[in-house]
């Protein structure tokens, strides 16, 4: 049996891994924000594994819904159609930026959440005070995450509904499955940040008050 | 004021009304699971063609390029109704849904019960809260990996009753599964950070 170390070597220990991993996380935000300009490289990569083996793919049709799919691959001009719309500079760039919607607060949110650990790994004096606006600020970039994804995603498709023959089209994101479960969770993790906060606080001023 | 936290009256009685909220969330996922054996498929959505009906269409359960094959065939597509007709097969997807639904019950469940912690009363409701916290986090890394086996069951599992006959899929999302995966364990270093925190605080407090 090892002799229980010393409560200040213990802390220090869990301070360094908690720095560390905030390290993790901020590099996860670097790389998620790096993948924003890939979206207009290599459009809808996608793995499928059946009976042929596994296959990599980059089909644009893959960006649609899956009744759109069905209808564009029963068109085969179609599909060229928006092969050759998606090969264009002006809408790769949009994809890119459509990309930004969509990955732009998930990076935001890693990005806080390793901040955050950085400031909890920090003196104990402080550290929450320091920490909690970051976690609060990354439910807050939660909140948009979940709004964000069926945005993105209805964007997405407004624009490569100008590559089809079917020409624009308004699309409106109201896939309640896609919507609510992240969006309540969004909404939990916020509630609970702001009680801890306040919860905190009240404890700080009753020290203040004794 | 060791094991004085708590908060405010207002705020605390809004915590404890969004935890009911959750705990409500938590239970109407076995109402969930009764309804994807009864109707499979059946979505509250409207549009598509097919106006707003709550009907089972068990083929808008298949997700790849399959399901194309099946929606282009009327009489592949009656072969599905049919398979997704049998009682066997009903449970089976029944149970399906339940390798989903039930994580996520306990997500919403654990997140509930931590709201209703945090605006109780009675000794330490922080310590208390971040414990099912951490069972929220868990779970929520649990419903991640639970997903892709969901997809991959579920898609299996009705195979036989389409055109390409019983097939073994393995749809796996990457993207999805590592976002997910990535946004629960954020949760869980948030809160694992939280309680190392705390402890450290009343370590330093002790031994001052």
């Amino acid at each position: 049996m090892r002799p229980p170390l010393d409560p200040r070597t213990r802390i220090a220990r869990k301070a360094r891994r908690c720095r560390l991993a905030g390290v993790l996380f901020l590099a996860i935000a670097a790389l998620a924000a790096a993948t924003i300009p890939l979206a207009g490289l290599w459009p809808a990569p996608r793995i499928h594994c059946g009976e042929q083996g596994c296959s990599r793919t980059s089909a644009p049709a893959e960006l649609f819904d899956t009744e759109d799919a069905a209808r564009l691959s029963r068109s085969p001009a179609d599909l060229r159609r928006l092969d050759a719309y998606v090969a264009r500079g002006p809408v790769r760039l949009a994809l890119a930026g459509i990309e930004l919607i969509d990955v732009g607060p998930f990076a935001i949110l890693m990005a806080a959440v390793g901040l955050a650990l950085r400031r909890l790994g920090g003196p104990p004096t402080d550290a929450f005070a320091r920490a909690l606006p970051w976690l609060r600020r990354a439910t807050i970039a939660a909140i948009l995450w979940a709004i964000a994804q069926p945005l993105s995603d209805a964007l997405r498709q407004m624009l490569l509904y100008r590559g089809t023959s079917w020409g624009p089209h308004w699309i409106l994101p109201l896939d309640v499955n896609a919507i609510v479960p992240p969006l309540l969770l969004a909404i939990a993790a916020y509630a609970t940040v702001g009680a801890l906060e306040s919860g905190l606080q009240a404890q700080r001023d009753l020290d203040d008050f004794v | 004021m060791k094991d004085g936290y708590w908060l405010p009256p207002r705020k605390a009685w809004l915590c404890r009304l969004a935890g009911l909220a959750f705990l409500i969330g938590a239970a109407v996922m076995l109402p969930v699971i009764a309804f994807a054996g009864l109707t499979p498929g059946a979505s509250p959505g409207c549009g598509g063609g097919y106006g707003c009906v709550w009907g089972a269409r068990p083929v808008t359960l298949i997700d790849s390029d399959e399901r194309l094959r099946v929606e282009a065939s009327p009489a592949a597509l009656k072969a599905l109704n049919a398979f997704a007709a049998q009682g066997r097969v009903r449970w089976g997807l029944a149970g399906i849904e339940a390798i989903d639904a039930l994580p996520f019950a306990a997500l919403l469940f654990s997140v509930g019960v931590a709201l209703r912690r945090l605006g109780g009363r009675g000794a330490d409701p922080l310590q208390r809260a971040l414990l099912w916290l951490r069972r929220a986090s868990i779970a929520a890394i649990v419903w991640t990996l639970a997903h892709a086996v969901y997809q991959t069951a579920l898609e299996s599992w009705l195979s036989p009753g389409t055109p390409a006959g019983p097939t073994l899929y393995t749809n796996i999302y990457l993207a999805d599964i590592a976002t997910g995966l990535l946004l629960a364990i954020a949760a869980y270093a948030a809160i694992w950070a939280i309680e190392a925190g705390l402890r450290a605080q009343r370590d330093l407090d002790d031994f001052v």
